[in-house]
């Protein structure tokens, strides 16, 4: 069925200009959202470009999937603003169609086939009836399903499935691409394919926002990576400029005890600029470039702790995270 | 080991409020219904809608046909009737049973051949017509018996009315209720699709799009009323050749009253669906709601069974305004007209629920 007022292209919609890469697709200020007395989104503030992957990182319950659903416009802010193209995404639904959704789940009729399924969601987007086939050739071809399109989605592999899913959310051309968990489940091969497959499509100058808890995935591709804790952005920005700015040429510590430390031992370990972890044996924090490993052990052990085993390591984007999200939580 | 599988089952049942429900209320509840009906039809609650017409207007009749109003079993309508409105009554399913009294039991033999009284039933009411037909009979002994006479087996006769071949009152009532049993579970089963829809993540996919969940609702009913109309049309279909019903006579009436039937039954399986989170929910949803309207709706047991007050609880269902309509059209022979009332009840019922089950979705969105 054709919905009322569908357009044949988005561009009808958003204007058919080509955005230059790092030109503004979203622009998310000040984004408040209330789930009754629990404040879920607390003044978030983000820009998505044209040609660049964003990386939304946090943990479970941070926020991730209703700043998702605000800028899809299914949300009205208690405050701030959201435009989609510098449009208001609720008060001119048509802009959504500059946006495409593949959400976590595999999000397609499992008895149709790759092919149909397609053409389902191409219709289901917005493209017109004539141009359905040409669209979901294009897609075929850009998520490179060609031999595989015309079997049941129910019977493809998981990396497949996630192609699929992909695909139908680029179907109608969108400005900008959201992808939650992406490459939850699949296995190495299907992870290396998807990732290269979301890097081509950044290549053709799509905005997208990458929603994961796979931090290789994210050091991998993003472009910039934001860290949503508690309902704020924490930290922004490219994830060479974040990790120099948060550990310099300091090294990457993890120490493990061999108990529970007690208070004395604890005061030393903080005195060292270490912080607990979810184990309370396991302590990490950052060890500066002129202090020996064999030094910091000594100072623990003779506060009265075994070391079980001291790691060093350069840091990375988990690092990061896990630094990000302790400073940043309120205890 | 097969105690901790036992464990597992018996905690994943007390621990699931709708599969409690559907195992130890719904039994029960439906047990209630079935027992209100055989009660009150082995009982005397039993009321069979009774058309009466005193045509001898004898001293002897009258005290007859006042035994008879009496009859708490024959609720019996206090207006005098002719024959032939009795049996057009009987024939419209406005009355269940007729008796015609047509001479005096106690004066001399009617004309050769003629029984002084008439029970005219339906065959497709035939226990109606059996239970009045005993209850005339006894009513007509005691009668005799004060005025000292011998009771005469010959003085009651059964009427069929007649028009149609033997039996097919019986089949186009059972058509009728077995189709919208059938669209009501057919319908309930296909809408839990969008169940699916919304916990795979298409609904939220489509939510960017240009239709939202109204094109989805609007497309699944489209899909459940042409499913309905194909499920109604298989049902006649063996009801004509098999057992002679004439739905080719009423193509039209029988068409538009299938249309409208289907209409609810999707309406109504989407605004159930819509509303529910889960499968299981749905699950138990409408079992509990197909079962009750089925049973309270005549698709079980037919509504003259039951009592009065359960009667007239069935028009809230739509599967006594189904029932009474293929009846009327394929059963008494009535005009294309007599559907009308039933086809815009299912309808106004189907568009209703259509609503309900749209803004229910649309709520969706906003979450």
């Amino acid at each position: 069925m054709a919905p009322r007022g569908v357009r044949t292209s988005v561009n009808d919609v958003v204007g058919n200009t080509t955005l230059a890469t790092g030109e503004i697709v979203a622009h998310v200020q000040g984004a408040r959202f209330d789930y009754g007395a629990s404040e879920v989104l607390k003044g978030i503030d983000l820009e998505l470009r044209a040609g660049e992957i964003y990386a939304l990182l946090g943990p479970n319950g941070a926020g991730k999937t209703t700043l998702i659903r605000a800028l899809c416009g299914r949300l009205a802010l208690a405050a701030g603003s959201i435009k989609l193209l510098g449009e208001d995404p609720r008060r001119r639904p048509e802009v959504r169609r500059a946006l495409g959704l593949a959400p976590q789940e595999s999000a397609l009729y499992p008895h149709l086939t790759a092919r149909e399924n397609l053409a389902v969601f191409a219709r289901l987007s917005g493209v017109a009836a004539s141009q359905v086939t040409a669209a979901v050739e294009r897609t075929i071809r850009q998520t490179r399903l060609e031999g595989r399109a015309d079997e049941p989605v129910r019977l493809l592999s998981g990396g497949y499935q996630r192609r699929v899913n992909i695909g139908a959310a680029v179907l109608h051309e969108p400005r900008l691409l959201v992808l939650d968990e992406p490459t939850v489940g699949v296995d190495v091969e299907a992870w290396a394919a998807l990732n290269e497959l979301i890097r081509d499509l950044r290549s053709g100058g799509l905005a997208i926002l990458l929603t994961t808890h796979d931090l290789e995935q994210a050091q991998a591709l993003a472009d910039r990576v934001g860290f949503l804790v508690s309902g704020r952005i924490a930290a922004q920005g490219a994830p060479a400029a974040l990790l120099r700015a948060a550990f310099g040429a300091d090294r990457e510590i993890v120490l493990m005890l061999a108990a529970e430390p007690g208070p004395r031992v604890v005061a030393v370990l903080r005195e060292l600029g270490l912080q607990s972890t979810q184990t309370p044996a396991v302590w990490s924090g950052s060890l500066a470039a002129d202090v020996e490993p064999s030094a910091l052990a000594k100072r623990i052990e003779a506060a009265g702790a075994h070391v079980k085993e001291l790691r060093i390591r350069e840091p990375d984007l988990a690092s990061l995270f896990f630094r990000t999200i302790n400073v940043a939580r309120p205890s | 080991m097969i105690q901790t599988v036992f464990r597992v089952m018996l905690l994943a049942l007390v621990r699931d409020r709708g599969a409690l429900a559907l195992a130890f209320l719904l039994p029960p509840l439906i047990f209630v219904i079935f027992a209100t009906i055989f009660a009150s039809a082995s009982g005397n609650e039993l009321e069979i809608v009774t058309a009466l017409a005193d045509e001898a207007r004898t001293p002897a009749t009258r005290k007859l046909v006042e035994t008879l109003r009496a009859n708490t079993t024959l609720r019996i309508a206090d207006e005098e009737l002719s024959g032939d409105e009795v049996r057009s009554r009987v024939k419209r399913g406005t009355a269940d049973v007729g008796v015609v009294v047509r001479g005096d039991p106690l004066a001399a033999v009617l004309a050769s051949g003629s029984a002084p009284i008439v029970v005219v039933a339906d065959p497709g009411r035939a226990i109606a017509g059996a239970i009045a037909l005993g209850q005339t009979q006894r009513a007509l002994a005691g009668l005799m018996r004060e005025a000292g006479a011998a009771p005469g087996g010959d003085l009651v006769v059964f009427e069929e009315i007649a028009g149609h071949t033997k039996g097919v009152g019986t089949i186009a009532y059972s058509a009728g209720a077995v189709a919208i049993l059938f669209l009501l579970l057919s319908a309930m089963q296909n809408a839990t699709s969008i169940i699916d829809e919304r916990q795979s993540g298409i609904v939220d996919r489509l939510l960017v799009g240009p239709g939202g969940t109204r094109v989805l609702v609007l497309g699944k009913f489209v899909f459940l009323v042409v499913l309905g109309f194909v499920q109604c049309a298989l049902i006649f279909l063996v009801a004509w050749l098999g057992y002679r019903v004439d739905v080719p006579g009423h193509i039209v009436p029988w068409a538009v009253l299938s249309c409208a039937a289907s209409v609810a039954a999707a309406g109504l399986a989407l605004a159930v669906t819509t509303a529910c989170r889960t499968r299981q929910q749905a699950h138990t949803v409408s079992s509990f709601a197909v079962l009750i309207l089925s049973a309270i709706g005549g698709s079980m047991i037919p509504r003259f069974f039951m009592p009065g007050w359960l009667q007239q609880l069935g028009w809230f269902t739509p599967n006594a305004w189904a029932i009474e309509g293929y009846h009327a059209i394929l059963w008494r022979g009535e005009p294309a007209s007599a559907i009308a009332l039933p086809a815009a009840v299912l309808t106004g019922a189907g568009a209703l629920t259509l609503v309900l089950a749209l803004v229910t979705a649309h709520r969706f969105e906003r979450t």
